[in-house]
């Protein structure tokens, strides 16, 4: 992943763009959509395709900002966290999925046991008397 | 017995080995070294970039004060128990649960005259002689019929205007006409009246005491910046109001009167000072509100008077002041923080329309216009007034509740805002304390979904959220004020 900047033709009246590539082997192409959206309220964005694996992100100022100090650490800051959170979601998704059943159905899908049977007969062994604790079943 | 039911503490430190699987969460970044991550119900966690990486990376040392906040709070499971599962899913259906109760704010807009002439009204009022803007009692009638159809136990009924009190005959017989049919329906029915109290007579505040109304009036702040904000041929808004409150408190009840601000250009100079004639007219809060892009305000380009991080700056100032009285011994709140504050640090859901996904419109609150239409929320009715109309669900003479509720408008209205799915909202680590606001979005942007970069409603949340937690991590004397807020 790279990031640098070019002059515009006329660099008096027009704003510096700034441009980044990255490699679609090491980040997804929709962190880096979700980031470059992140920016749409000060920037034109324009994706371009690479030769291999690769895109290219043009970012244009909408307006005649001193930004470049900002921006620089920024934007492939803000693709690394999108693309963080795409690894979450893909990972927990399963689980999310199993929690959202559980949120609207009447019944127990994690621990059957533990929510439906009578306590009274300690299905989780609590009382087990050695003190070591049973894993739920 | 107990000592034979619990294990010796080794037992409890013991770790059932050392990986773990995360749970669903969102994170945004807080600071320049902090990033707070939030699960599928609120909780959250405050970490710095490279425990987050080693976290999501499985690479945490579960002796760690990180490791151990975030297995409390539901961020992960590992060989000890797997509970938290269990436990997500219950708190996130406690949150919703409110949800199959659907409608319980119904707003009856009895009148659209006015004899104030603030340049901000959101209502686009009418001058008071006009009472073609006076709602009938044929449409009162057929809006109390949905008071009774909801499925919700508790209801609110709210009277506003333009100045409600200019149609007190119909409001008397509202009220009655409830009371009549409740004998039967047994529902738990709170009445309102937003009120200006300019007019108020004390046989009107006898029959509110009487019928346990509650009244909402307004105030701005002290008496040039009230009167200023809002103008009457005598100038006189601001004495009119304090006497309405005093009279209103010695008839209905001191804690039967609340108030309500809204922020001007000429606020944002005084937030100290408006504050502080919160705590000078023995107010327990204050809801610090910024302007609506709505009737009058768009008008007279109040709403374009000033800016959402100008309205910020003036919201973190007064936010210290308040912070700085309870710590002075002056038990006062802000009701806005207090709102979040339900939604970080607890499980339990607002009805603050606002605030919810999906959104309130409709679902939470419906509001019935003078002139028989039915709107899904107060801004909804607003942008009517400014011929717009696209959030108009209905009209008494022609539909029922169940017309309403479940009309395709709302329905395809609700499903395409929900914040789990919106873009920018769906992986937003305060995804879980904000809400959808299409009304909002639709008017400033054309589009209900809206353009969050851009959004004002977005960037209001975002840094109000952030200051919160911000103060809960890094001011201990703060966050334990802030703890007393949460109601």
């Amino acid at each position: 992943m790279t990031a640098t900047s070019r002059e515009s033709a006329n660099s008096e009246s027009t704003p510096k763009a700034l441009v980044f590539e990255f490699d679609l082997g090491i980040v997804r192409l929709a962190a880096i959509k979700k980031a470059a959206y992140r920016f749409t309220a000060d920037y034109e964005v324009e994706f371009k395709p690479l030769h291999g694996s690769g895109v290219q992100v043009i970012l244009t100022p909408r307006r005649a900002l001193s930004q470049m100090a900002v921006l620089h650490p920024s934007f492939p800051n803000e693709v690394l966290d999108q693309e963080l959170r795409e690894l979450v979601a893909d990972e927990t998704k399963p689980i999310r999925d199993l929690i959202m059943a559980q949120t609207f159905s009447e019944l127990s899908l994690t621990d059957p046991i533990g929510e439906e049977a009578d306590y009274h007969e300690d299905p989780l062994g609590i009382l087990n008397s050695s003190g070591a604790r049973e894993k739920p079943k | 017995m107990l000592k034979e039911a619990f294990g010796a503490e080794t037992i409890y430190r013991a770790r059932m080995g050392t990986s773990y699987s995360l749970l669903p969460f969102r994170f945004l970044r807080l600071d320049s070294s902090r990033y707070v991550l939030t699960n599928l119900v609120g909780e959250y966690v405050v970490v710095d970039r490279e425990s987050l990486q080693a976290f999501v990376k499985h690479k945490l040392e579960p002796e760690t004060d990180t490791y151990e906040n975030l297995k409390a709070k539901h961020f992960l499971l590992d060989g000890d128990s797997t509970v938290a599962a269990d436990l997500l899913a219950c708190k996130y259906r406690t949150q919703l649960g409110t949800l199959p109760s659907l409608t319980s704010l119904f707003i009856f807009v009895v009148t659209l005259r006015c004899e104030h002439s603030c340049p901000y009204c959101q209502v686009s009022r009418q001058s008071e002689d006009r009472h073609a803007f006076d709602m009938q009692k044929a449409h009162a009638e057929k809006a109390i019929d949905f008071v009774f159809a909801t499925p919700a136990k508790n209801v609110k009924v709210e009277f506003q205007g333009g100045e409600p009190l200019l149609n007190f005959d119909l409001i008397q017989w509202i009220v009655e006409r409830v009371e009549d049919r409740n004998t039967v329906e047994s529902k738990n029915v709170a009445f309102v009246i937003a009120t200006n109290l300019a007019l108020v007579t004390d046989e009107m505040l006898t029959f509110c005491r009487d019928h346990k109304i509650l009244i909402s009036t307004s105030l701005d702040g002290p008496r040039d910046l009230h009167n200023h904000n809002r103008p009457r041929k005598r100038n006189d808004s601001y004495e009119r109001a304090i006497d309405g409150i005093e009279r209103a408190r010695a008839i209905v009840g001191r804690d039967r009167v609340s108030a309500l601000m809204t922020t001007t250009k000429a606020s944002l100079q005084q937030p100290q000072e408006i504050v502080d004639e919160y705590v000078a007219r023995g107010f327990p809060s204050i809801f610090l509100r910024a302007l609506s892009p709505y009737g009058f305000a768009v008008k007279t380009r109040a709403i374009a008077s000033y800016s959402t991080a100008e309205w910020l700056v003036f919201y973190r100032s007064a936010l210290d002041h308040i912070i700085y009285l309870n710590l002075i011994g002056v038990r006062f709140r802000e009701d806005y923080a207090s709102l979040l504050l339900r939604k970080m640090l607890t499980p339990f859901p607002t009805s603050y329309v606002d605030l919810q996904t999906p959104a309130g419109v409709g679902i939470s609150c419906l509001v019935f216009n003078y002139t028989g239409e039915i709107y899904a929320s107060d801004e909804a009715r607003m942008l009517a007034e400014m011929n717009d109309k696209t959030f108009r669900l209905g009209h008494l003479d022609e539909d029922t509740f169940t017309d309403v509720i479940t009309s395709d408008k709302l329905i395809a209205c609700l499903e395409t805002t929900l914040t789990e799915s919106m873009p920018m909202c769906a992986d937003c680590g305060v995804q879980p304390y904000c809400g959808s606001d299409p009304v909002f979005h639709h008017a400033t942007q054309g589009d209900m979904v809206g353009l969050k970069p851009t959004s004002g409603f977005c960037q209001k949340n975002m840094e109000v959220i952030r200051h919160l937690i911000r103060l809960m991590e890094d001011d201990p004397e703060a966050a334990r004020v802030l703890r007393t807020w949460i109601l």
